[in-house]
């Protein structure tokens, strides 16, 4: 590998652990703050004079709200728990494999979703309006995420099996796993 | 480094907020992988934050077309732009999703650090995440819904959607600001050094990981982009799988929005007696046209785009009358504006207005044929509006007023 392609050191935070982000509160956050504040303030006036209705607003803020609470407490965890079953489970060598698998999984049935309820009505009575069998689009995306990993994962082992006999031995070290024993969330 | 730095005169401000257990995600272990990563999240946060932009300005331009404000008139050309508006509008909104979902798992840790905050402008800064998180998920969920018609909230979309934004940007404004000095620094080259770099394995190891996740990432907005786009972009139509439109499906090989039977006018529009008036202020002679009276007036053919707010857009040649044609026949006085009627029996989009550019473009049509056809039904028959550069809630079918306004 030339120099040009090697990987540049981690520094600071990127150390695996390390906290993600920094923030700085100069004069630009200040700046920020206050022509943010002001988009927001209008964006709440403007949706206060537009649904005036308190149940409608009501309905609004659950949605608002409960969008930032589902993230959390159910979608992040369950990410989290997926992410760390794999860590378990699967060699590190195929885990990005298997993450664009169960990524590309997760994000076919998040955009089929509306698709999928829709075999029993046809939205508004308009049969223009989703108009495919969705069960197989759903199945032919799925087919081709997967097909994609697998491919992935063929690749890496042939390049390991390639590594291994060029070098005396059969498969990285680097596929033990964490020696911490600590959640990879 | 500006907050390490800051860390002794902060302390002395620090609020007493009793710890919480080091237990779960408050372990300080909890959360090993080296993708919880400031470059990570920088990275993403600035490939969101294109998106957002895009979205934004794109809805805003699409909202000021559709609620004009009297400082504001929206040109008719040029004649395909609002198809390209608003298929990045819908486009990047659905690229945005994966993007979304990646950062928020990055910077998910951040959500257990303790203390919450250490002065007034960090707490200022984690209070806007609120509604830059809440919104961000509103705007992509509610705007995904929508574009399969399926709108299981109580609150009109649009105002619900649109100052939403309004809210979520404003918050997304507060945090570039919190964050320009730290992404600029972890983006931009390091400066070099005159001593070596020591690559440890597992540094090394950490670096490959992070650039495979984020490859990983924008090949799964890639994968939702190339399945949805084609309602869009004609040559990818066949692969739209989970689009929720096919531009080649429906009446005359294109779909419609709102169905002739969902505003009442299935019997009327095929009223033999059918007439087009045109009237209003300033018309020196009001006109009562027949479909024949109207056949018999020159004729005009232009292509222009269906383009739905909801993202599916589809050239077709219609054939038709000239608006401006109409105007001047009726003495309507010149430059005037107009708006379309329908004779739904829905007032929700039962016209829409036409500014001057628009009433007087050369391709601005009361379209009755399309493809060589006549109009279906669900198309508008037996008379259509068909525009350029307008949205197509604003290409009113079933048309029975031209009114001067």
């Amino acid at each position: 590998m030339t120099a040009a392609t090697e990987p540049t050191a981690p520094t600071g935070p990127e150390r695996p652990g390390a906290p993600v982000e920094t923030s700085e509160h100069g004069w630009l956050f200040w700046i920020s703050f206050v022509v943010g504040l002001g988009a927001m303030l209008f964006g709440l006036r403007g949706l206060l004079q537009n649904i005036p209705d308190s149940h409608f607003r009501i309905r609004w803020a659950q949605w608002f709200v409960g969008a930032d609470l589902i993230h959390d407490v159910i979608v992040a965890p369950v990410i989290v728990g997926v992410g760390w079953l794999v860590y378990r489970v699967v060699p590190v060598r195929y885990r990005p494999a298997v993450r664009w698998g169960l990524i590309g999984t997760g994000l076919t049935f998040l955009l089929g979703a509306a698709p999928l309820r829709r075999t029993a009505k046809v939205p508004n009575g308009n049969p223009t309006v989703q108009p495919l069998n969705y069960s197989t689009a759903v199945a032919t995306v799925l087919i081709v995420v997967w097909a994609i990993a697998l491919v992935w994962a063929l690749a890496v082992w042939g390049l390991g099996r390639r590594d291994g006999e060029a070098g005396g031995r059969s498969a990285p070290a680097e596929d033990s796993d964490d020696p911490a024993g600590t959640v990879r969330g | 480094m500006g907050e390490t730095m800051k860390e002794p005169a902060d302390a002395k401000r620090r609020l007493r907020i009793p710890a919480p257990p080091k237990v779960g995600p408050f372990r300080d272990d909890a959360f090993t992988s080296p993708l919880h990563n400031e470059k990570v999240a920088a990275i993403l946060g600035v490939a969101l934050g294109v998106c957002f932009t895009v979205c934004f300005v794109t809805g805003l331009i699409s909202h000021l077309i559709q609620n004009p404000p009297s400082w504001f008139t929206w040109p008719s050309r040029p004649a395909g732009y609002y198809r390209i508006n608003q298929g990045l509008h819908v486009a990047t909104g659905t690229a945005a999703i994966p993007l979304l979902l990646a950062k928020l798992w990055t910077v998910y840790p951040k959500l257990f650090a303790w203390p919450p905050f250490r002065n007034v402008a960090q707490a200022l800064e984690r209070l806007s995440l609120v509604p830059l998180i809440g919104g961000s998920l509103f705007l992509l969920t509610t705007g995904l819904l929508n574009t399969s018609q399926y709108r299981p909230w109580a609150f009109g979309f649009r105002p619900g959607h649109y100052w939403a934004a309004w809210i979520t940007m404003g918050a997304l404004v507060v945090h570039i600001g919190a964050k320009f000095a730290t992404t600029r620094r972890v983006l931009l080259p390091a400066p070099a050094t005159a001593e070596p770099v020591v690559v440890t394995p597992e540094e090394r190891r950490a670096v490959i990981e992070r650039r495979t996740f984020l490859a990983t990432i924008a090949g799964a907005a890639g994968l939702v982009t190339a399945f949805t786009i084609g309602q869009t972009v004609g040559g990818l139509n066949r692969i739209a799988l989970l689009s929720p439109r096919r531009v080649d499906v429906g009446p005359q090989g294109f779909p419609v929005n709102r169905t002739a039977a969902s505003v009442g006018v299935l019997t009327t529009a095929r009223d033999p007696a059918y007439t087009l008036v045109v009237a209003g202020k300033g018309v020196r002679t009001p006109l009562t046209l027949s479909l024949a009276d109207l056949k018999a007036m020159p004729q005009h053919e232009a292509t222009l785009p269906i383009a739905c707010v909801e993202g599916w857009s589809v050239n077709r040649t219609w054939r038709g009358v000239r608006v401006r044609d109409l105007l001047e026949m009726a003495g309507a006085p010149a430059n005037s504006s107009a708006r379309v009627v329908s004779i739904q029996k829905s007032p929700r989009l039962k016209s829409a207005p036409l500014n001057h550019w628009q009433a007087h473009d050369p391709d601005s049509l009361l379209a009755m044929e399309v493809n060589g056809e006549p109009l279906d039904i669900e198309h508008g028959y037996p008379i259509r509006f068909i525009g350029p550069n307008r949205p197509g809630v604003q290409q009113t079918k079933w048309v029975g007023r031209l009114e001067v306004v």
